[in-house]
């Protein structure tokens, strides 16, 4: 279950050899470095650890004193996301430290799972957060209530709002999967990704690409 | 990068040779699509005349509205401008309108749906 770090670009339209107009997100993957390796001796689980976005001099000047000790150790260059991916140990031992993963991982055809952090949407409503009707605009007896929710309970019995009621509160920045993503294109020379459909987050967010898990 | 990376993008998808096959057609324009239509393993092309009533931008995904009145219905289709099922797009006439979507059109009907040619307008 090897994955990699990618970035989100922006969505367009292609047409496919079927002359069908697909929706498609473009995610930039630049080739990313092996970090480093878990192993279940030292670790309890294998997993390699891999860095993307090489930040430069800014990167250096940015990270905290414990990670650029960590930097210097492995001899590596600062980078802006390290994440890691389980794997099994000999996938772990199949991949150098230092060495890189291009896009070319993904194949056209295949399905992937995107994971990203959400849009943020601050503090929404019940139209917007739970997609609730509200109350009827045209009539005079609902006052102002029109993007309210109705009623949140009964009456004595139980006498208490039930817990996971869907209220307004704090929408977005949540860590979303979106499965089974088919891969629509591999631009292996600028280090892009084309998967049909939208992913979560915003432009420029970062994302998680694995091989569907379904 | 974000434009870049769209714009080559829409460009391996979207050749400069379909680009320019294209012809430079106005809203107002009666056109002729040859839109090819597969019938189980079998290809043909359908030809849908009519009015262009609205041009959508958005380079590779730009699309135009085509209305015409087929047995005193009107039907209206959405063509992707550089979509492949598109074998060639013909300009029959051109009128000259003020408007840049006709969607006034569709309250009107017979002679009063007519639009001025754009040679009325020269004279």
């Amino acid at each position: 279950m090897k994955g990699l770090i990618g970035k989100k670009v922006g969505m367009t339209t292609v047409f496919g050899e079927d002359g069908n107009a697909y929706p498609v997100t473009i995610i930039e993957i630049q080739p990313n470095t092996v970090f480093g390796h878990r192993t279940p001796e030292k670790d309890g689980y294998s997993a390699l650890q891999l860095a993307a976005f090489e930040m430069g001099e800014k990167g250096e000047k940015r990270a905290t004193k414990p990670l650029l000790g960590d930097y210097k150790k492995r001899g590596q260059k600062a980078h802006k996301v390290i994440r890691e991916f389980r794997v099994d140990t000999h996938e772990v031992s199949a991949h150098a430290v230092g060495s890189q993963i291009t896009v070319e991982m993904f194949k056209k055809g295949e399905k992937v799972d995107v994971t990203g952090v959400s849009r943020g949407f601050g503090f929404a409503g019940v139209f917007k957060r739970h997609h609730m009707k509200g109350a009827a605009r045209d009539s005079s007896t609902a006052h102002e209530l029109h993007r309210h929710i109705g009623a949140v309970g009964q009456r004595k019995t139980p006498g208490r709002v039930f817990r996971n009621k869907r209220l307004p509160g704090h929408m977005g920045t949540d860590t979303r999967t979106i499965q089974n993503l088919a891969v629509i294109d591999v631009i292996a020379e600028s280090n892009l990704l084309l998967v049909g459909g939208a992913v979560p987050g915003h432009r420029k967010g970062m994302l998680t690409i694995k091989p569907a898990v379904k | 990068m974000r434009q870049n990376a769209i714009e080559l993008v829409e460009k391996r998808n979207v050749k400069s040779e379909t680009r320019a096959q294209v012809p430079n057609f106005k809203v107002g324009d009666t056109v002729k699509v040859h839109s090819k239509i597969s019938e189980g393993d079998k290809e043909r092309i359908q030809i849908f005349e009519g009015v262009v009533i609205r041009k959508h931008g958005g380079h590779a995904h730009s699309t135009f509205t085509v209305r015409k009145i087929s047995y005193s219905v009107g039907v209206e289709r959405i063509f992707p401008t550089f979509s492949p099922r598109i074998d060639k797009l013909e300009i029959v006439s051109s009128t000259h309108v003020k408007r840049a979507r006709l969607f006034y059109l569709r309250d009107l009907q017979g002679k009063a749906a007519r639009l001025k040619s754009s040679d009325d307008q020269r004279a």
